[in-house]
């Protein structure tokens, strides 16, 4: 896969590139290409992080409770709806009295995939998520991060019994289950949401290149043909291009959803 | 607002500290025979994969399809439940294709 460099990524290496090798140096660390230390999926999550958090302290103060704006109305759709898949909703169901003091971890992660994925919608921009560290790391935090929710509802014996299983004679067969099960969970996170990503947009591209074939042999055999084949590369990628914006959203939403799941798991308590 | 400012520069390190990590070690390209057998069996394999998971989630499609129908009252519930059980049987599917595009290389 060629790699081409991205507005944002030139930016941000005129104007970091030189602080960065610098501190690259004196790490001992040495960059592919050392006229652009900040790969490209660095620089892009870089900047949905400054913007987003540009934003959200200016949306902050237009908040109010009695009289919500309209981009009010539309975040608080995120939190709350009617479909129950707000992100209070699936806390409240899944994880139950103290869900909503997770909201900062969930919420923070899910938001976070969700502008990764969707800024690949956007010409000249990659998703950060289709590099496979940037999920890796989403999903390191998560599994720390439901472990030590774990382990500080239940203290480190509880937790443990937590992996023994329901009945005692049984934990000599569930120990090594569960334990294998929550490794993969980390697992499954990382490669669900990576492969994905890369999944759609080769999906995307491998078609829009199959309608710029088409129209360009049509134009080889006929001009007026060609001319008609331009239709080719327009229409043929739409489905794709739909599916991959579908997909985005759709593995954005699973993030948020699975670490609630988990959540909920290793908080549980036994009635 | 000092704070801020460390904050933003320790980030900004940190970010960059982990820019290596996506620097794999050259690996050994496999013999063209051995890189053949690669192709054809990731091929097998991914259509086998694919095969399963589209036979799972017809399963699944089909009992929420019979869900809704019996009781539509339920149905943010079963879709829901349909949503998350589609993208948990995709991803054993993309498993498979993972392997695919991290060992073809021929």
């Amino acid at each position: 896969m060629e790699h081409h460099p991205t507005f944002i990524g030139d930016l941000f290496n005129q104007l970091f590139g030189g602080l960065a090798l610098a501190v690259m140096e004196m790490l001992g660390i040495h960059p592919h290409d050392p006229l652009r230390p900040i790969p490209d999926h660095i620089a892009i999550e870089l900047f949905i992080v400054l913007l987003a958090v540009i934003f959200f302290l200016w949306f902050r103060r237009q908040l109010s409770a009695d009289n919500p704006g309209g981009l009010q109305l539309c975040f608080e759709q995120v939190l709350s709806n009617s479909f129950r898949v707000g992100i209070y909703d699936l806390l409240d169901e899944i994880v139950g009295h103290h869900g909503r003091k997770h909201l900062a971890m969930v919420g923070s992660v899910g938001l976070f995939v969700l502008f990764c994925n969707v800024i690949s919608l956007i010409p000249g921009f990659i998703s950060p998520t289709a590099v496979h560290t940037v999920p890796l790391g989403c999903a390191l935090v998560v599994f720390l991060y439901y472990n030590w929710e774990g382990l500080r509802a239940h203290g480190a014996v509880g937790y443990s019994k937590h992996f023994m299983g329901p009945i005692l004679p049984l934990a000599p067969l569930m120990l090594p289950i569960e334990l294998i099960s929550n490794a993969a969970r980390l697992l499954s996170l990382t490669v669900r949401l990576w492969v994905n990503m890369v999944v759609s947009e080769l999906l995307y591209v491998t078609f829009l290149t199959l309608g710029l074939f088409v129209m360009m042999v049509a134009g080889e055999m006929n001009k007026i043909l060609g001319g008609v084949a331009v239709v080719a590369p327009l229409i043929l990628p739409l489905a794709f291009i739909l599916l991959h914006a579908f997909v985005a959203f759709l593995q954005a939403f699973v993030f948020t959803l699975l670490p609630v799941v988990y959540v909920g798991g290793a908080v549980a308590e036994e009635h | 607002m000092k704070r801020l400012a460390t904050l933003a520069a320790l980030a900004l390190v940190l970010f960059v500290f982990a820019a290596p990590a996506a620097a794999q070690a050259a690996e050994q390209k496999p013999p063209d025979q051995v890189a053949m057998w690669i192709v054809i069996a990731s091929g097998f394999s991914m259509a086998i994969a694919s095969a399963f998971c589209g036979l799972a989630q017809a399963k699944a499609t089909a009992a929420a399809c019979e869900g809704l129908a019996r009781n539509p009252g339920a149905a943010p519930a079963i879709r829901f439940a349909l949503i998350l059980a589609l993208v948990l049987i995709e991803s054993l599917a993309l498993y498979t294709f993972a392997i695919v595009f991290l060992k073809v290389t021929y």
